[in-house]
């Protein structure tokens, strides 16, 4: 007898896995929120440390800060840039597959506005 | 399966190579989500869907027999040794598009493989190219079938999104 409950289970499962190799990897909404934040940084051409961007924002504790950084370093979309003087101190930059992602979203927008 | 088959055959007929070869070779794919779904229970469909869509012209019943059983238990066994050296559960929890990626090529590499060593085996002839083809038909084949499961996958929500 089949195990409906199983095999839902394992569909789901195999549709993460398939969307991970669409263009962009998903973003759940906490990711999303953390990119629009250190766009802030980004977009005014400022550097963002690590310890800078667990403190960016009180709606998320600092602990959930950094696992989702990492989330979204294994994703693809910030890379760590160590301080050239400082070894110790590491920056949250945005990468290509950031700037394809927001360049993505504003024709979205535009889209979706017109 | 059979519709896959036959899709197959319609649309990528100029890219067919012999009786066996194709260049893109859709029904591998849907035998490797068969069997990442269904597990062994995928592994009797895809049987019964092998004997239904056997050539029934240059074959005889024992070929097409041990060809659909090829066909059904290679994908089975190419996804559950994959599995294991990936660490990939039973509910494919831990499977990723790396994972993913790595199983389709090892489905590919072991079709060619039991092919080639059944065709060895049984001395019916089939020349190392049509291998190599089979493999890079298996391959496109797949990568086809989860595109496709992509694009529905987002249709369903886009669908949805509309409706509520």
């Amino acid at each position: 007898m089949a195990n409906f409950k199983q095999i839902y289970q394992r569909f789901l499962n195999l549709a993460n896995a398939v969307e991970e190799l669409s263009e962009f990897p998903a973003l759940d909404p906490v990711e999303q929120k953390m990119l629009a934040l250190l766009s802030k940084h980004w977009s005014s051409k400022q550097k963002i440390r690590v310890v800078e961007s667990m403190h960016m924002t009180s709606d998320i504790s600092t602990s959930i800060i950094f696992r989702y950084l990492k989330k979204l370093r294994q994703k693809g979309y910030i890379e760590l840039v160590v301080d050239e003087f400082d070894n110790r101190v590491k920056y949250v930059s945005a990468t290509v597959l950031t700037d394809s992602y927001f360049n993505k979203m504003g024709k979205l927008m535009l889209k979706a506005s017109s | 399966m059979d519709i896959f088959f036959k899709l197959n055959i319609i649309v990528f007929s100029f890219l067919e190579k012999s009786q066996f070869v194709n260049l893109v070779f859709m029904p591998a794919g849907v035998r490797l989500v068969s069997v990442l779904l269904f597990n062994a229970l995928g592994v009797i469909g895809l049987f019964v869907g092998a004997l239904i869509t056997s050539p029934i012209v240059g074959t005889n019943l024992t070929e097409a027999l041990i060809i659909s059983l090829i066909s059904a238990l290679n994908p089975y066994f190419s996804v559950l040794i994959t599995k294991r050296l990936l660490h990939v559960d039973n509910l494919l929890k831990k499977l990723h598009a790396k994972e993913l990626i790595l199983i389709a090529l090892f489905s590919a590499l072991f079709n060619y493989l039991s092919h080639h060593f059944y065709f060895g085996l049984s001395n019916l002839h089939m020349s190392w190219e049509s291998f190599e083809n089979m493999f890079i038909g298996d391959l496109l084949g797949i990568t086809l079938i989860l595109f496709i499961f992509s694009l529905s996958l987002k249709l369903m929500r886009k669908s949805k999104l509309t409706s509520a």
